[in-house]
This record gives C-alpha cells, structure tokens and sequence, in this order.
C-alpha cells in the first residue's frame, strides 16, 4: 500500500503507484466551464484550470495546461478511462492513458531535494505547495510532477521513459549518498 | 533565459520551442494571391528591440504563448497565450 511508505529516515522512498487508472481529459473548445460544472456534478470535485490538483478522493484531476488535465483513480477496473468518457460526453474529449504514463511516489527527506537537483523549477513550499503541479523535464525526460504532502511527490513519466527516470533517479542518488528505499506495492 | 508562461509560471528557455515573429497574419486562403502568401511565409523584420513572438511550452503546458522580448538584451516583458493574445 502506498499509504502505508514507511517514513524513509534520511533517504528516499521509492513506490510504484501500479493501481492508478489515468486519463487526459481535454476541454472541448469553450466548453471549459461546462466541464467544470459536469465534474462538479458528477464529481463533487471543484476543478481548477490551473496547474493544481483538484479533488481529494478516489478521483483526482491535475491540470497539465489550458483546459487539459491528467485525472487519476485509485483502484481503477480497466474500463475506468471509458466511464470517464461517458461522464464526460460532449464537453470533454479523454484518453486512456492507464498503460501510457507510470507514476512513482518519491516520499522522505531526500526527495524534494533529490527532485530539485532535477527540475528547473523551484520546489520549496512556498512556490510549490502540497497540490501543486508542473509538467516539466527531469533528465530531458518529461514529467508530470505533483506534491501529494510535505515530502512526498508522484512523479507521472511517460512509461517507455520509466527506466531512464529509473536510471536518473538511481544514479543521483548515489550520487548525493542517499539511501534509495525500494516498495513495492504489497509492502 | 527564464520565460514566463501564463499557465505554468516561470520556465528555463530549454521547455521552449521558438517559432518566430508573432505579428505576420495568415492570409485568407481563398481570397489570397500567392505574392501576400510569399509576404506571410518568408520575409521578416530583423528586429533590434521589442517584439512578439511566438513560442511553444513544449516540456510544459503543450500550448503556444506569444512573449514580448527585447531581442538587444532578452528582457522579457511579459507572456499570453496564443489563444488569447490580441489579434
């Protein structure tokens, strides 16, 4: 279970979140804020077009761009993306992107440090509080970043990238000297 | 050299595709003869100053901003989005 990471000491805990169905859902032109309400409604969730992440459940929206979001769910069946499109029929267009994107949760004390030394952004809390997102580089690879609490991140790269983010997020450790904390996601 | 991307705040220059003067507009396809099509492809003001211009968030946001940048010194003066930029 990813909520179950144990607290990594100085190092960092790596997991893969393996339970994730995950859509892009793009605004149908000036349909934004028909989308919003549609969510709202069907949802509960106040979505944000803005780099946040909206909803605090099962299902969650982080915005990627203008009218664009990469939406998550937890424990998905594989029909997930599907529903989604019926949901959202007529002001939403949403891909299926459960086998496209991995997403790992990077979680302890080296792990906003270890993403800084990646990303050209500025990661402290104050610029980038719990909710924040950005879509970015990390090792020429894009990646979808999203601080899920104070020191733990998930990372959504696109998977055929996963082993060179892997490679990155390996080597720079080793390199910084800090412990890397490998879960799966039965423990 | 760091740009200000309305949506996703400011960003290293390498997340950038850069495409050129934003000002040329596109000539109407139907009505247009090939000389005002040749005036909107090929050739551009060399300008040494401010100007808009139109780059892709590429690593980002995925989306066109048109930046006002001084090309003598790279101060950059702000950022929209194409889809929103006065026409």
């Amino acid at each position: 279970m990813v909520g179950a990471l144990p607290a990594a000491g100085g190092g960092l805990a790596v997991s893969e979140r393996g339970d994730l169905g995950i859509a892009t859902i793009m605004a149908r032109a000036s349909s934004t804020a028909a989308l919003a309400q549609r969510v709202a409604e069907r949802f509960g969730i106040a979505l944000i077009d803005g780099p946040i992440l909206s909803g605090a459940g099962a299902v969650r929206f982080a915005g990627t761009g203008p009218g664009s979001w990469l939406s998550f769910c937890e424990g998905a069946d594989p029909f997930w993306a599907c529903s989604m499109a019926v949901q959202l029929d007529g002001v939403a267009s949403v891909f299926d992107q459960s086998s496209g994107y991995a997403v790992l949760r990077l979680g302890g004390a080296e792990a906003m440090p270890m993403l800084q030394s990646g990303a050209f952004i500025d990661l402290h809390a104050d610029a980038f509080p719990v909710g924040a997102v950005a879509v970015t580089v990390i090792a020429h690879v894009g990646a979808i970043l999203i601080r899920v609490g104070e020191a733990q991140f998930d990372v959504a790269v696109f998977r055929s990238f996963a082993g060179s983010f892997w490679h990155w997020l390996a080597t720079s450790a080793a390199a910084r000297g800090v412990p890397l904390h490998r879960f799966s996601e039965d423990g | 050299m760091r740009i200000p991307c309305p949506y996703c705040g400011e960003r290293d220059a390498h997340e950038f595709v850069y495409r050129g003067d934003a000002a040329p507009q596109r000539p109407d396809g139907a009505e247009a003869n090939e000389a005002a099509f040749a005036d909107y492809v090929y050739p551009r003001a060399n300008v040494a100053g401010a100007m808009h211009e139109h780059w892709y968030h590429a690593q980002g946001c995925r989306t066109w901003i048109v930046v006002e940048r001084d090309t003598r010194s790279h101060a950059i003066a702000g950022a929209t989005l194409a889809r929103e930029a006065k026409r």
